[in-house]
């Protein structure tokens, strides 16, 4: 065949054997595994550096979300939002509030309907020792609100919600909240000046 | 069991993975991976059943394609069916979903794929159908050059709509990849209608519309030509193997 011809030619690719390929990326992540771990056994600041990033902290995933709609859009496309905007749109009320193990009891009407505080994801719905049923929003400012003692939810896991629509109904005239922001529990008075 | 394995993903949509996972809309996400996933699979199983050859199906983050390893002058009516399929079938999958899990979100996220989807830019399904349409009145290079101009109006005007109206980073990166898509085809244009050419002198295809043309580029689909009294088939037997000489 001429050489010029032969140059338009396809040859066929040598299919790249899965098994091998497979085993290679698991070597690598075993390398960076167990090098990660020498690094925690020899170095303490880096011990204690993976023990509070990795384990202890978390990540904001609403905070991220909010900087990127900021800035560049939202994530997803969407149509539109604004005619599906929640009647619902309050703001908290209480009697008085006292502190109640690491956050506050607040006094409020009985069957209190509660609204969210601050916008953000849910990130955690079930039972928790000495509050009841609580369920934890991960709020744009990447501090934790707990509303515990609450029931007749239709939150879910993972759902972004905003500021003001309803969260939930309390069992008795008690609300517990708790502020968090990595592994620090805030005052009441200053999250909430009025 | 061949066709399972003809998915493919972009890697473009890694990225776009990464950032979902950073952002958590995890639940949104599978929802459009879902509706995006069966509105290809309608294209591909209706293909295969009207008796196109599936080559691949690439996922975009955003949307997929479906590629056949198809002739030229496939009848224009499997491919508007083909084409139909998708939307369809997207319908269908948004109401089942709706009916097990009633969220606010899933009907605004598929109508914004399904519109997306159906704008007059020619490597989407209402760019296509578009064309397809064209095809049915013009020639085969009088149309593409109609849905080439509207494609651009839109792309345009979808950027401006980004920039002033309703800003978003993602939608722009879109209509920028969809441009640099709109010049790959124009650039194989002459590739695609020797294509179409060499098909027709290759096989015979029963055509019962007649037309009278002036040039051999003058083609239009699903019409047999006649050039200054001779047939068509004269014509391209003549101009191959003058080629093929060459």
């Amino acid at each position: 065949m001429d050489n010029n011809v032969s140059k338009f030619i396809k040859t066929p690719k040598k299919k790249k054997n899965f098994f091998i390929s497979f085993l290679n990326k698991i070597l690598v992540c075993l390398i960076l595994v167990i090098s990660c771990l020498i690094m925690m056994k020899k170095n303490n600041e880096f011990y204690n550096f993976m023990s509070t990033k990795v384990f202890k902290d978390n990540f904001s995933f609403a905070y991220l979300n909010n900087l990127y709609n900021k800035y560049f859009g939202s994530v997803l496309p969407s149509y539109s939002s604004e005619e599906t905007e929640t009647v619902f749109n309050e703001k908290l009320t209480y009697q008085s509030y006292n502190s109640y193990y690491d956050g506050y009891k607040l006094i409020v009407n009985d069957k209190y309907l509660v609204p969210i505080i601050e916008s953000g994801i849910v990130v955690f719905l079930g039972d928790i020792d000495n509050y009841g049923y609580t369920i934890i929003i991960e709020g744009i400012d990447g501090v934790d609100i707990w509303y515990a003692n609450v029931e007749n939810t239709s939150l879910k896991l993972y759902d972004y919600v905003k500021k003001g629509s309803y969260l939930g109904e309390t069992k008795n005239n008690n609300l517990y909240l708790v502020f968090e922001k990595n592994q620090e529990f805030l005052k009441f008075e200053d999250y909430i000046k009025n | 069991m061949k066709t399972i394995l003809k998915i493919k993903f972009d890697n473009t949509f890694y990225i776009f993975l990464l950032l979902i996972l950073l952002s958590g809309m995890f639940k949104p996400f599978t929802f459009i991976f879902i509706l995006i996933f069966f509105h290809e699979l309608g294209h591909a199983i209706t293909g295969t059943i009207l008796g196109f050859k599936l080559d691949k199906i690439i996922i975009y983050p955003y949307g997929g394609l479906t590629k056949f390893n198809n002739l030229e002058n496939t009848s224009l009516n499997k491919e508007i069916i083909m084409l139909l399929m998708g939307p369809i079938i997207q319908i269908v999958t948004y109401y089942i979903l709706n009916y097990f899990f009633k969220y606010d979100y899933l009907k605004n996220y598929h109508l914004s794929i399904l519109i997306f989807n159906l704008l007059p830019i020619l490597s989407l399904d209402g760019g296509r159908l578009l064309n397809i349409f064209f095809n049915k009145i013009f020639s085969y290079k009088k149309s593409f050059y109609l849905s080439i101009f509207i494609s651009i109006l839109t792309i345009i005007s979808l950027i401006i709509y980004c920039l002033y109206f309703y800003y978003n980073i993602n939608l722009l990166f879109m209509s920028i990849f969809l441009l640099f898509k709109l010049y790959i085809s124009f650039k194989n244009l002459k590739y695609s209608y020797q294509k179409f050419l060499l098909e027709r002198y290759l096989y015979n295809f029963p055509f019962k519309k007649r037309k009278v043309s002036k040039s051999i580029y003058d083609f239009s689909k699903e019409c047999y030509h006649y050039i200054d009294f001779y047939e068509e088939k004269d014509y391209l037997n003549k101009y191959f193997q003058n080629k093929l000489e060459k």
